[in-house]
């Protein structure tokens, strides 16, 4: 399998005061191949969602910039395209579904002109080839009814249907990339469940690759190849979801697992806990982000941050417990 | 361990909201959060109420120690039915009744000191001067785990999971016999969540507490309760020990419900019963069996009557026609 999309010791930076800049992706390096499903895991403020988000090039600037490194997508490096070059690229070849359907529908138009708004864009089509499209997608993501949907308006559709349409406008000009931000997080088991199910198929049938951002591991067990675990805006640990699973090298990754109660899991049991809280980003530690939270820190761990390793196998760590492998960044 | 002496009771507890169909009037729609429902919590037990949003769960915790008003059905706290108490006479077991609620950013006044808000139950339901609520709120950080330097600052400098803390210790304050818990890790990092499950688990023991714990993460409920209940649109489907109801679903809708939690054990090959459709409104609901319209295994007895809730095997009860 050859790489789709090579991100490279990408930085994102935030001004959040006069004199302070705060770096919500450090030095990040991953990739995606093709018809693969890369999960990005992470609690809030780990920057999953400015990964994410500086791949589309949609990071709010100011405050916000992406202050150096490189994010080659065939063969081309999207930081350096124009805006226009960029336009073409985003939502055509790779779109994206955000966590809050509501919110990021326009509650005033119809779902039918939203849908049409891509297509006659990205593919230069005619509005009623259009519409007869989005007629077509949203058969495909399994929205009952589909031409009298095209005429009604966001409000009258259900969460898990909101979210079909915005899985339905991200697919409509057959994309390479879909990056999914927290997809599932505002909608029920049964309904999360659906929308996995929907997100694995199209990625079977239409042979796109999906960048999956969330918070629960329990889903990157359920629809993910891979996994990248982010910490604090830097990546921690990167894995086959097996391995990772089986076998966390990072202590980060390990407590993570560790603390939530699987269904396997005995009543009262007491549940392994991750001491304090996740840091601010303008108060980091010095050394390893994690360092004052981890119970296996060591004197070096305070004193400076430990590089990221992949070793011989593939994974990759940022642990000065890990040996091994070579230094990547 | 729980023993065999109910703690609260209810009884076909059942509650109607009314809501206006639109702003200039028109039809009243009658929204159906609980209907009919029945069950007993024992002393010292967790029961824990799952089902997906809407289903009458966060209602059914707020019946039960009468924050809002049952239109019909019994509650029996002590041998007495409560549900007809008005404010005033329950505001002597609203020291015995407690509540912890999902969102730890707005069930915490901004503009109270951490301090003032876990005392502020003693200053309504006890004599005590202020130095001695003084007294008793920092032992009331203690036992949440909160520094004690922590106690004039007010909610914002606080993170989610030192706000649920707080939350806790407010609960905690009047010494309460039953706590309803709800949601209250849903709003929490990972990280953190394992950190109050284990604080709500330790203070059980403390304090010999009962809780009704209310959450949509079935693993979650497993973990903590004793007994599950599995509500669906505002109906108790299935009930059973909490062990019980993982290895044995009855329910259809139990089964689809299990089948779609996300679990972290990777080799845990588990078939996924995907369900169709969305939850029907509360205020339509179907004729017969509430879940019928998603049910696999539908039949036309179902769409007619609604089972009723019964055991089938000592201490799991489920309400369909299948069993």
């Amino acid at each position: 399998m050859s790489k789709l999309l090579e991100v490279n010791h990408l930085t994102t930076q935030f001004k959040v005061d006069k004199n302070k800049i705060i770096k919500a992706v450090d030095n990040s390096s991953f990739y995606i191949d093709e018809s693969e499903t890369l999960a990005i895991v992470g609690e809030s403020g780990s920057g999953k969602s400015v990964t994410a988000l500086s791949v589309m090039q949609l990071v709010p600037n100011p405050p916000g910039r992406i202050a150096g490194g490189e994010i080659m997508f065939r063969g081309r490096d999207l930081l350096k395209l124009s805006k226009a070059e960029m336009r073409a690229v985003r939502g055509g070849q790779i779109s994206m579904i955000f966590q809050e359907p509501m919110t990021s529908l326009n509650p005033v138009l119809t779902i039918g002109r939203q849908l049409t708004e891509a297509i006659t864009l990205h593919m230069k089509l005619s509005r009623k080839d259009a519409e007869a499209r989005a007629v077509e997608l949203l058969r495909k993501v399994q929205i009952p009814d589909a031409e009298k949907r095209l005429k009604t308006y966001p409000h009258q559709l259900s969460g898990g249907m909101r979210q079909r349409v915005m899985i339905c406008m991200a697919l409509s000009c057959n994309p390479k990339i879909l990056i999914a931000d927290e997809p599932t997080t505002a909608l029920d088991v049964t309904i999360q469940a659906q929308i996995l199910d929907l997100i694995r198929t199209l990625r079977d049938e239409e042979k796109m690759a999906v960048m999956f951002i969330t918070h629960d591991l329990g889903v990157v067990a359920d629809i993910a190849h891979r996994a990248v675990v982010m910490y604090a805006g830097s990546i921690m640990e990167m894995g086959l979801k097996r391995d990772l699973f089986l076998n966390p090298l990072h202590p980060y990754t390990q407590g993570l697992l560790g603390a939530i109660p699987r269904l396997s899991t005995p009543r009262g049991q007491k549940l392994y806990t991750i001491p304090g809280i996740v840091p601010d980003l303008s108060q980091l530690p010095k050394g390893c982000p994690f360092c004052t939270r981890c119970d296996q820190c060591m004197k070096t761990c305070h004193e400076q941050k430990p590089p990221l390793r992949r070793l011989p196998d593939g994974r990759e760590v940022r642990c000065f417990r890990v040996e091994g492998g070579e230094e990547i960044g | 361990m729980a023993d065999k002496t109910p703690m609260i009771e209810a009884r076909h507890l059942t509650k109607h909201f009314a809501s206006k169909s639109n702003r200039l009037g028109g039809e009243t729609l009658i929204v159906k959060a609980v209907n009919d429902i029945s069950f007993d919590i024992m002393a010292s037990e967790t029961f824990g109420l799952v089902g997906e949003s809407g289903c009458g769960k966060s209602t059914t915790g707020r019946l039960l120690i009468k924050l809002l008003d049952p239109t019909s059905g019994s509650i029996i706290y002590k041998g007495r039915d409560i549900a007809g108490y008005s404010n005033r006479e329950m505001r002597d077991l609203r020291k015995e009744l407690q509540i912890i609620f999902q969102d730890p950013f707005s069930s915490l006044n901004p503009r109270m000191t951490c301090l003032d808000i876990i005392t502020e139950p003693l200053l309504v339901h006890t004599k005590m001067s202020r130095a001695e609520r003084t007294e008793a709120g920092y032992e009331l950080l203690n036992y949440v785990g909160l520094p004690k330097q922590y106690a004039l600052r007010f909610p914002h400098e606080f993170s989610g999971g030192q706000r649920q803390r707080i939350g806790i210790a407010r609960a905690l304050a009047l010494k309460p016999r039953f706590i309803v818990c709800d949601e209250p890790v849903s709003a929490l990092d990972v990280s953190v969540q394992s950190q109050v499950l284990n604080l709500i688990v330790q203070l059980q023991e403390e304090f010999d507490l009962t809780y009704l714990f209310i959450a949509h993460g079935l693993n979650v409920v497993k973990y903590i309760s004793n007994r599950v209940g599995v509500m669906y649109l505002g109906s108790i489907v299935e009930l059973a020990g909490s062990d019980e109801i993982y290895a044995n679903p009855l329910h259809p809708y139990t089964q689809s419900l299990i089948s779609a939690i996300p679990d972290t054990d990777v080799d845990n090959k588990r078939q996924r019963i995907i369900l169709q459709g969305d939850v029907p409104s509360p205020s339509k609901l179907p004729t017969g069996c509430p879940f019928h319209t998603r049910c696999r295994e539908c039949r036309k007895e179902c769409k007619e009557s609604k089972p009723e809730l019964k055991e089938v095997s000592p201490g799991h009860q489920v309400a369909c026609f299948l069993y």
